[in-house]
């Protein structure tokens, strides 16, 4: 196979190019006359937006060669009872797929993202907060705007009422940023009643310099149960940006957990509006930076159903010189009577150089609420640390230890044995412990 | 075993201990009491290489090796066990996977092999059994959610398994009703042997009616005030630490 889209572009050029469809177009020149976010704005004052505008965005038509044995070798053990659907540069690979794509899963074709109805979701017609810009949508969601404009295939799940599904999603980013961009899409309906058991992966081939735009749009209706796994762990030289909008239905019930550890700068967006009477959000996020990696998220809870129930627990390792950052938003609107929040972040700074941000924010604009939060960062423990020590455990294994004890809450909560294993392994690595972690439970 | 001569050590611009000296021998055990404030325990700190004591003057000899130049790590696997007079939680790392780490830990100088995962448990077993403690402890927490009693235990559990030439007991008695300060003195008690020696650190002479010194010191104002047998600790429960003080003012 060919590269369709020899000629790497950046927005203003796509918008303005005579290849792009008028729809895209219209997007992409709406987004830019908005403006990209940059570090002045609230909110994306911690992620790394250097040279944005200068980023090539262009996507590739089909997949390019080699990138398909590139990708299978970053491709994990497969998750018993799971199907697996692979893309590669935001491209779907049938090759690495797990054979035809279940009847939940259909592939949506270039263009067509935006027009799937319901997909966007209050969340992007109604702007959660008056930061909408000149281009009607906040620019929160700005970059879910292009991704839009420029997959060039996306992914829907829609479980039927009742029913029950187990889809891994890999996105494999496998070319180098300087010649496309890679802008996965994916759009999960859960009917009512439904039950998703979702893994999403955001993996990168070995050693390759690229670039993502990841866009995920979550309707979780009436009675249903989402069980979400999201990992991220592209390659070291990679640059990510994701954008997460869920909405909940009545007694909705969600969970959430990310463990981001990969790419050389990640910011990640998560909208979440609890809209429904009584759904519940379970968010559980564990996010590792080392080196000069820049690991940032934002997160804004929205409670607008009476009743609903929310969960965020947030902890970070910031190792060397890199720096990690939380941001979590707590809206309770008016009419969300009787909602319940709590929130705990803490992160860990585990480098003289290394920088953590956590930022707690709580909106409430109704009386009848629970809600709690604490942040706390600091230094690994000193008294934790000399226990160990006089016990003769060697300081780098004492350290590894308890960075993991720091993080282990949350990868205890994957209750999908293998995929467990893998993402304990996972933080043991980048943890670069030397601590046997089967043993550790 | 243990050398101690004109150990000065401070915390800070604080100085605590101001010129103490002591000998310790194999298969001696000894008693460090006084009152609070003395230097009981930052004199197990400074032996056990804890963080923040700075020693100013003085030597500690410990089988031959100076002991001061040695991280704790170093210092553990020579054989040296501190049981904590505040035993810290570690959530997320399991008692059964310290218990094993340390003991590969202090095996390996020893040039003994690592256990695997059955001698293993087979030892600590044992070892628990005599502690009284339930094995559930194993695949819990590092003394997560434990009672003070519980904490204490599992110091005495670790160094049961650890076998330290050297065990400096922190207060071990502290906090314990008169149940669990029996199963503890019997398991200080287990490891009284020749080639091993115990100092312990207490406020009060009621642990000494169960782990017998052969020595005891009266540690105060930095300094070891006077030294004798057990009789010096009965005489100290009816004449208060003032006696010593107050006698060496």
């Amino acid at each position: 196979m060919n590269t369709a889209s020899p000629i790497p572009r950046r927005l203003d050029e796509l918008a303005s190019s005579t290849g792009t469809s008028p729809e895209r177009a219209a997007l992409l020149h709406a987004a830019l006359a908005a403006g990209l976010p940059t570090a002045r704005d609230e909110n994306w004052k911690y992620a790394n937006l250097r040279a944005l505008d200068r980023q090539v965005f262009s996507p590739l038509d089909s997949i390019a060669v080699g990138a398909v044995a590139a990708a299978r070798a970053a491709l994990p053990e497969p998750l018993e009872g799971f199907t697996r659907i692979v893309f590669v540069d935001g491209l779907h690979s049938p090759e690495l797929s797990g054979g035809e794509l279940p009847a939940a899963a259909t592939l949506i074709p270039a263009g067509s993202l935006s027009a799937v109805p319901g997909t966007h979701g209050p969340a992007v017609t109604q702007p959660a907060t008056p930061q909408a810009g000149s281009g009607g949508v906040p620019i929160e969601l700005r970059l879910s705007q292009i991704n839009a404009a420029l997959a060039t295939q996306g992914l829907r799940i829609a479980v039927p009422a009742g029913a029950r599904a187990a889809i891994e999603v890999v996105f494999v980013a496998a070319t180098d940023a300087a010649v496309a961009a890679s802008h996965p899409a994916l759009q999960v309906e859960l009917a009512d009643g439904a039950t998703l058991d979702l893994v999403e992966r955001h993996l990168g081939a070995a050693d390759v310099a690229t670039f993502t735009n990841a866009d995920v749009r979550v309707q979780a209706a009436r009675g249903s149960h989402l069980h979400h796994h999201r990992l991220q762990d592209l390659g070291p030289r990679s640059r990510h940006f994701e954008t997460l909008a869920l909405e909940t239905g009545d007694g909705a019930e969600c969970e959430i957990l990310t463990v981001a550890s990969g790419a050389l700068s990640a910011r990640s967006t998560a909208l979440l509006r609890l809209s429904g009477r009584e759904s519940s959000l379970e968010w559980h996020a564990v996010s590792l930076a080392d080196r000069t990696q820049v690991n940032d998220a934002f997160v804004r809870i929205e409670h607008v159903g009476p009743g609903a129930r929310n969960r965020q627990v947030f902890r970070g390792i910031a190792a060397g010189r890199s720096r990690v950052a939380f941001n979590g938003h707590m809206v309770v609107r008016e009419g969300a009577i009787g909602a319940s929040s709590e929130q705990s972040l803490k992160a860990l700074l585990a480098g003289s150089e290394a920088e953590a941000d956590l930022r707690p924010q709580l909106e409430i604009y109704v009386d009848e609420v629970r809600a709690s939060h604490g942040a706390t960062v600091g230094k690994l423990d000193e008294q934790s640390l000399f226990y160990l020590l006089s016990r003769g455990i060697e300081r780098a294994t004492a350290e590894a230890l308890l960075k993991w004890a720091f993080v282990a809450d949350v990868g205890a909560r994957i209750r999908i044995p293998a995929l467990r294993r893998q993402t304990e392994a996972l933080l043991a690595a980048q943890l670069r412990a030397v601590i046997d972690v089967g043993d550790l439970r | 075993m243990l050398s101690i001569r004109d150990l000065h050590a401070r915390i800070g611009e604080r100085k605590i201990l101001k010129g103490l000296n002591l000998e310790v021998g194999a298969g001696e055990v000894h008693a460090i009491m006084g009152p609070n404030g003395s230097g009981k325990s930052t004199l197990a700190s400074v032996l056990a290489g804890r963080e923040g004591f700075e020693v100013t003057a003085g030597r500690v000899e410990y089988l031959g090796q100076d002991l001061l130049a040695m991280e704790p790590e170093e210092r553990a696997r020579a054989g040296v066990f501190l049981a904590f007079q505040y035993p810290v939680e570690i959530p997320g790392v399991n008692n059964a996977y310290l218990l094993k780490a340390a003991l590969n830990a202090v095996r390996k100088p020893r040039g003994l092999p690592e256990l695997d995962a059955f001698e293993f448990l087979a030892l600590v077993r044992e070892k628990m059994k005599l502690m009284q403690m339930d094995e559930a402890f194993l695949s819990r927490g590092v003394n997560e959610g434990f009672s003070g009693g519980e904490k204490k235990r599992n110091e005495i559990l670790q160094m049961l398994v650890l076998e330290p030439h050297l065990a400096l007991l922190d207060e071990t008695d502290s906090g314990l009703d008169i149940d669990a300060l029996k199963v503890v003195a019997r398991g200080v008690n287990t490891l009284r042997s020749g080639e091993r020696a115990i100092v312990l650190v207490t406020h009060y002479q009621r642990l000494l009616d169960y782990i017998v010194p052969d020595r005891v010191h009266v540690l105060a104002r930095g300094r070891i005030l006077r030294s004798g047998d057990r009789q010096l600790a009965l005489e100290l429960e009816k004449r208060g630490y003032d006696w010593v003080t107050g006698a060496a003012a």
